[in-house]
């Protein structure tokens, strides 16, 4: 007995072979998340001011600027994938829910773009 | 209607809402919440970037009632999705599915989430 939909086996193009990959990369972003965002609470609970130079000399650590790279790029990522489910969800209407994909996409890119900008801005001291 | 004592589908005026369902719905609406925040982490790592003018403009808005209150629920946030982040890890590897676990287990990372969420903002203080 085969599982596949009638029209599925008439077609015969088989599984596309990425049934699991929106569920793994969003565990695995998560495990990620898991580390660096307890890093950056910390960080953030224990920085001395929110003043300008206290950014600066938080963001301007190479230590922390990579990690704040690596949380950017995987919170844009993570935050990506599951805002695509909330609209996969709720946004009814194939052109809507498409348009809607496609501006999520461009701006979860530009903030990670702008963020990564910034952090090598101010390790460089630019 | 004779139903032998089976069990209804739910009907509103007599459903006792699961704390499951309370996590649950959190754990998107607090996702949700967070990539509304990652705006304001973008914009906070560029102002720092543009200089002490821009920096100090934006400074006085993130300083009312509204923007304390908003990083208080970011801060929540941050932490429940955490916690249940985890325990969605450990559902993913097929432990914990028992209807008194999965009770148990959501009241453990709300619990949690407002412990953790106190400590941050008495380590901030």
């Amino acid at each position: 007995m085969s599982l596949r939909t009638p029209l599925g086996q008439v077609l015969g193009r088989g599984s596309a072979k990425e049934g699991t990959g929106h569920f793994f990369a969003q565990r695995v972003s998560g495990v990620g998340l898991l580390l660096l965002g307890l890093w950056f609470a910390c960080s953030l609970a224990t920085l001395p001011g929110f003043a300008h130079a206290d950014a600066l000399t938080f963001i301007g650590a190479p230590l922390n600027g990579v990690l704040l790279v690596l949380l950017v790029v995987a919170l844009a990522y993570h935050s990506y994938l599951g805002i695509q489910v909330v609209i996969e969800d709720y946004v009814h209407g194939h052109g809507l829910k498409l348009l809607s994909l496609i501006i999520s996409r461009f701006a979860h890119s530009f903030l990670t773009v702008a963020a990564i900008y910034a952090i090598i801005r101010i390790g460089l001291g630019a | 209607m004779s139903n032998n004592g089976r069990p209804l589908s739910p009907h509103l005026s007599i459903y006792r809402w699961p704390i499951t369902m309370t996590t649950s719905i959190l754990h998107r609406a607090t996702g949700v919440a967070m990539s509304v925040g990652f705006v304001v982490l973008a914009g906070w790592l560029l102002d720092a970037a543009l200089g002490a003018e821009t920096y100090a403009s934006m400074m006085p808005y993130l300083d009312t009632i509204v923007g304390k209150a908003l990083f208080v629920a970011w801060s929540f946030a941050f932490f429940f999705h955490l916690s249940n982040g985890v325990r969605h890890l450990i559902w993913d590897s097929g432990r914990g599915f028992e209807k008194a676990q999965a009770n148990a287990s959501a009241w453990f990372v709300l619990i949690l989430a407002f412990v953790l969420t106190a400590l941050f903002w008495w380590v901030r203080s």
